[in-house]
């Protein structure tokens, strides 16, 4: 167990070593130059070269590639080159929006999911579960911006109950904050329900025919006492690691959301970055997610050793 | 004496080759058969085929369907409502939506199976070879589809169409790119098992080729989980195609597409509702057909899955 | 996007071995493979203190009390207040209250130094946070304002000596002289071609401190734009001239607090602010990028966001009709305008026939009708209508589809290929669709290309790699400003690389003329030859439009480029 979480350690400055190479360069390759932003229309190629000095983009590209490398064994990854703020600190202001929204999204997701997924899973094939089925299909078919705007407009303009966009801290202001949560979180969540509570289900079905349940059954407990005593809580362990995969991916994966909800969190940081080809944002936050990921990852695994003793590394 | 043993080799050799190729035949044919006894038993799969084939027909004869032609603008008749003329409305520059729509579907199909192609097509063989070589190759490929996934897939589209520049055409590829690890390790998965198993090492005991043993022995029996995964991967495909063309990194204008389309009317929202509710309905129905047809595959194709 | 496609059943397996999981979830959920467990965020929770430092922990602006009480009629008239303090200096503690508003922008300001920036919305920051030695009035023509007076000391109008105001600072608290003018003019020469107010005001050849007060500028010519584009030359103190990109020091309305990005840019009443013209202006003013027009438009209507700067054009008739919000057009008229770029120096639009066919064959009505609803003005010629240098009795080019192909027959082109290069934000990917259409209707075999904004400036305005492309403009009111980087020779705004020595020197003409008769004289020479030659081919003055609500706002300026003057907003 020791060696396997120091091994990882120990791989782990070169994998992101690679990664920084590979995202540095491939970088390079999107056309568009950073001085197209800064200068917009009004271009002259003396202008041109001028603002790429300032930038550092006439240099070549190893040793730019080297003083970024620097910037990222320093903590800061790098500055933005608009708002010349350390990347580092930009990553801190945006994360605890990107993280309300994917934490509250899961939860919606798994409030509507769970009790869904335990009736259609406990009777298999009844016209409920059917019913079931056919909705949560419903909720994949359904693109996230679409729900998004569909909401903007209905409870937000129409019936102007609760704002539109925005995000307020939930320390700062919980009231506002959770007003403004709650579309962007309903929007997400609903499309995360459906897959849940298909998996809800099929850990239902498979515990359900467990040897245990049909101990617990020949008790004579009751239904209800079998599903939701002895079923739910076995069929809920897995549920809980697609959760926590879920909620990697979300990290970065609420582009589309926060650029609906303009809301102000990763997913919009690097969509603008993208688009202002501002290289030190696009970098620090590839680079900070995929570290992240490797983190988390580990730490999973080795969650798993205490949850499942039966597992080994 | 040797020469003999390499004969009776080569003989056997040819002939469980041809002995494997006709089981596989005669094989398919039945099996085919009883897949899709146990598809057409399924409701809602058979709702699911018949949308797939109206949106495919729709692709295949929009210009036979379509009433007006897709691109032509009409500055001075813009956003008019739903009408017998324009039974969906007209756009902002004035083209007729149905028209556009139902050309829609051809890029949306388009890009849903030749994304999920391209990522078949790179994904399975990288999968076969790492599970069948293991050691080294099978780490190196498996680091490169961490690499991969140690990204939301949206963002990695994104980063890939950035890269590439805006066309539908980069989009099939950036769509693809980000399937790749998908199909790769599911292609992985059963091959480490098949790896194993008694026909695949009795093509290896008679001293096949290893390229033939992945080709013949171990691909064919991983067709059915890969054909599961591709009829659903091209409903989240048409998804990801549309998300990228509402940020703008889709098809080219004036090409339709359901997610530029949409994209587009997402500012008209209050005012002429028409122009993002039909090509939103479009990529619903049509991302709902798939995964209808998916799920139904799985079930015919994997008995063990059914339910108890 | 759901991402979080996945097959249930599939994922079953008998244990729960998370490997496994990980595996058939990224197998199935396409790239769903992150793998955190909610443990992971109560790790990130630690981090969310260090991270709310940064972020501003004020309140938003109360929405349910959208009237303002009566404690505005107690504030004191703040303008002259003799205040040593410098105004607020400390980021956090800013306290939003209720004379404060927030604004939705269409973009994200970029550069907020008020000498590099080039982009019209940067300019928003630099209007209200800085000020040169003249200012624009509501009618777009130079009065003083860090300069007092100023006269012209010499027979050939070469050297002008401007008195200074003495009771100006810097929002750092130090007091703003001589130095500072010379400073800011030697910078802005400094930064050359990396900003765009170099050739604003090239014809200054020295600057002068005669004392405290008073510096003298020495010309190589005559001018009569100095006056003008000294307006833009915005005034900065040295000890802060290294972070003005991140931090803007001035003189103007405003003090800057704080950038987000994504979020906000907030500004705060600058009580020391020396403009007697300033009306009881907000407190706060938030600047909140919301590029999601759909979302900008609900804040409005929500009372969300007290004003949108834009209102997309397909919004208007909507909105007119809402009693809560005014519309507000800009004043006195557009310095935007659309065009079409052609390269004059590449076939087929090297050939004035070919260029001829497009400008014959651009229906500018259907362009305001179905883009910009009506708002703005349809004819060939940039100037607007209103504008004091726009010519009535040039003739130009007009909507006639039957002479564009005549033009096209006559011209070179047979036929090949030619690429239209567009990008797509706003109504810029329907405008350049309709164009699409109407270059095919009078015979041209062109492709749309579709850029990205940063793509497409790269290969039109920095490699001159195009034959047509669809841009705007939005510079200055005054002719000078407004037209000559696009129409003379090596022009920043000329990538079509248009060069015609006549043009070139009645733009000079115009520049050197002091007199307005003189130089509307030159000005018409310039839409003369525009007219003749069709550079490239205008299509619309873009008048664009801006909202706002009824209860919080009272009245402003809102000026031709489209920028808001927050120091005349008075609140209701």
């Amino acid at each position: 167990m020791k060696d396997y979480v120091l091994r990882r350690l120990a791989q782990l400055p070169l994998v992101l070593l690679f990664l920084s190479i590979i995202v540095f360069f491939v970088l390079r390759l999107i056309p568009g130059d950073p001085s197209a932003i800064r200068l917009g229309m009004e271009t002259t190629e003396e202008g041109r070269q001028q603002v790429r000095q300032e930038m550092g983009l006439d240099r070549p590209i190893i040793v730019q590639y080297g003083i970024w490398l620097g910037d990222v064994f320093t903590g800061n990854f790098g500055e933005s080159w608009v708002s010349r703020q350390p990347v580092s600190s930009l990553i801190l202001q945006k994360l605890p929006a990107t993280l309300t929204l994917t934490i509250s999204s899961l939860l919606v997701g798994v409030i509507i999911a769970i009790p869904l997924g335990i009736i259609a899973g406990a009777k298999p094939n009844s016209w409920l579960d059917n019913i079931i089925t056919t909705v949560s299909l419903f909720g994949v078919a359904i693109p996230t911006f679409w729900l998004g705007i569909m909401l903007i407009l209905v409870v937000g303009v129409s019936l102007q109950i609760l704002p539109v966009s925005g995000y307020t801290s939930l320390i700062d202001d919980p009231g506002d904050g959770l007003k403004r949560l709650i579309l962007p979180s309903i929007a997400l969540g609903t499309s995360l329900a459906a897959p849940l509570s298909r998996f809800m289900r099929s850990g239902m079905l498979d515990v359900m025919s467990a040897d245990y349940i049909r101990v617990a059954r020949a008790k004579g407990l009751t239904e209800r006492s079998v599903v939701l005593g002895h079923a739910v809580r076995n069929a809920l362990l897995s549920v809980v690691t697609v959760v926590g995969l879920q909620f990697g991916n979300l990290l970065g994966g609420t582009v589309i959301i926060e650029q609906v909800f303009e809301w102000p969190g990763i997913g919009l940081l690097i969509l603008s970055a993208i688009n202002n080809r501002d290289y030190g944002i696009v970098q620090g936050v590839v680079l900070f997610t995929a570290l992240a990921f490797i983190l988390v990852n580990l730490l999973v695994d080795i969650l798993y050793v205490y949850i499942d003793p039966r597992i080994q590394y | 004496m040797a020469k003999q043993e390499d004969s009776l080799a080569e003989m056997s050799r040819a002939e469980s080759g041809r002995a494997t190729e006709i089981t596989i035949k005669a094989g398919f044919v039945a099996q085919s058969r009883e897949i899709w006894r146990r598809f057409r038993r399924s409701r809602t799969a058979v709702v699911g085929l018949a949308i797939v084939l109206v949106i495919v027909f729709a692709a295949i004869f929009a210009d036979i369907i379509a009433p007006h032609d897709p691109y032509q603008t009409a500055p001075r008749a813009i956003l008019l409502s739903p009408s017998l003329e324009h039974p969906m409305g007209t756009d902002a520059i004035g083209r007729d939506l149905f028209s556009r729509v139902i050309h829609g579907s051809r890029v949306s199909l388009q890009v849903g199976v030749i994304s999920i192609s391209i990522a078949a097509i790179v994904g399975v063989p990288l999968g076969v070879v790492a599970a069948y070589y293991g050691g080294l190759s099978d780490s190196l490929i498996m680091r490169f589809l961490d690499a991969l996934l140690a990204f939301p897939a949206i963002l990695l589209a994104i980063f890939v169409m950035a890269v590439l520049g805006p066309s539908i055409r980069n989009a099939m590829i950036a769509i693809g790119v980000i399937f790749i690890p998908a199909f790769a390790r599911i292609t992985r998965a059963n091959a480490l098992s098949l790896k194993e198993k008694e026909f695949v090492e009795s093509a290896r005991a008679i001293g096949a080729k290893d390229s033939y043993i992945m080709m013949r022995t171990i691909l064919p029996n991983c067709v059915s989980p890969i054909i599961v995964q591709a009829s659903l991967g091209v409903a989240y495909a048409v998804l990801v195609e549309a998300s990228l063309s509402f940020l703008g990194l889709g098809s080219q204008p004036p090409e339709p597409s359901w997610g530029s389309i949409l994209g587009a009317g997402r500012g008209l929202m209050a005012s002429a509702p028409w122009v993002a509710t039909f090509p939103g309905l479009a990529i619903f129905v049509c991302v709902l057909g798939f995964n209808l047809v998916g799920d139904g595959l799985r079930e015919a194709l994997d008995p063990h899955l059914k339910n108890t | 996007m759901s991402d979080t496609y996945m097959n249930a059943d599939e994922l079953m397996t008998r244990t729960i071995s998370r490997r496994k999981l990980l595996k058939y979830t990224s197998l199935l959920g396409a790239g769903t493979a992150g793998a955190w467990l909610l443990a992971a965020c109560e790790a990130d929770d630690d981090d969310d203190d260090v991270a709310d430092d940064t972020v501003d922990p004020v309140d938003e602006p109360d929405d349910d009390e959208p009237e303002i009480d009566d404690e505005d009629e107690e504030e004191p008239e703040v303008d002259d207040e003799d205040d040593d303090e410098p105004a607020d200096d400390d980021d956090d503690d800013v306290e939003v209250g209720d004379r404060a508003i927030t604004v939705g922008l269409g973009t994200e300001p970029i550069e907020l130094d008020p000498h590099r920036l080039t982009a019209n919305i940067d300019r928003q920051t630099q209007r209200s946070v800085f000020s040169g030695l003249t200012r624009w009035d509501l009618e777009m023509e130079p009065q003083p304002d860090l300069a007092e007076s100023w006269e012209i000391t010499d027979d050939e109008e070469l050297i002008w000596v401007f008195d200074l105001r003495e009771d100006v600072t810097f929002h750092n608290g130090r007091e703003m002289t001589a130095e500072d003018v010379k400073f800011t003019i030697d910078r802005i020469f400094e930064i050359g071609a990396g900003g765009k107010y170099a050739s604003y005001i090239n014809e200054v050849e020295s600057v002068e401190v005669l004392d405290d007060y008073q510096v003298e500028l020495t010309l190589a010519h005559p001018s009569g734009v100095l006056l003008v584009n000294l307006a833009v030359a915005s005034v900065v103190p040295e000890e802060e001239a290294e972070n003005l990109s991140e931090h803007p020091v001035g003189t103007g309305p405003f003090t800057f607090v704080e950038r987000i990005p994504n979020q906000h840019l907030r500004l705060q009443k600058n009580e020391n602010y020396h403009g007697e013209w300033a009306v009881d202006y907000p407190d706060t003013v938030t600047l909140t990028p919301a590029t999601e027009e759909q979302t900008r438009i609900a804040n409005l209507t929500t009372g969300e966001i007290h004003y949108s700067q834009t209102i997309p054009y397909d919004r208007i008739d909507e909105m007119e009709t809402d009693d809560q919000i005014e519309l507000i057009g800009q004043h006195p008229g557009s310095a935007a305008y659309t065009w079409l770029l052609m390269h004059n120096q590449r076939p087929p639009f090297d050939d004035l026939n070919a260029r001829l066919a497009v400008a014959y064959g651009t229906d500018r009505e259907a362009f305001l009708e179905a883009i910009y609803r009506g708002r703005g003005e349809a004819h060939w010629n940039p100037f607007p209508e209103n504008h004091w240098a726009h010519a009535d009795d040039i003739e130009g080019p007009y909507y006639d589809i039957d002479m564009a192909r005549e033009y096209l027959e006559q011209s070179s082109y047979d036929g090949e290929e030619i690429v239209f290069k567009i990008f797509t934000q706003g109504v810029w990917g329907q405008y350049g669709e309709l164009m699409h259409a109407m270059l095919q209707d009078i015979g041209f075999n062109v492709t749309l290309e579709q850029l990205e904004f940063a793509t497409w400036i790269e290969q039109v305005y920095q490699q001159h790699e195009f034959q047509i492309a669809q841009t705007s403009l939005a510079r200055e009111w005054d002719p000078d400003g407004l037209t000559i980087s696009a129409l003379t020779t090596g022009g920043s705004n000329n990538p079509g690389e248009y060069s015609n020595p006549e043009m070139d020197a009645a733009f000079e003409r115009g520049r050197q003329a002091v007199d307005q008769e003189e130089r509307a004289e030159a000005y018409r020479e310039v839409q003369r030859i525009y007219a003749a030659d069709q550079p490239h081919v205008k299509a619309v003055n873009i008048n664009s439009v801006g909202g706002y609500r009824v209860d919080t706002i009272a009245d402003f300026n809102r000026d031709a480029l489209g920028l808001t003057r927050f120091e005349s907003v008075t609140l209701t």
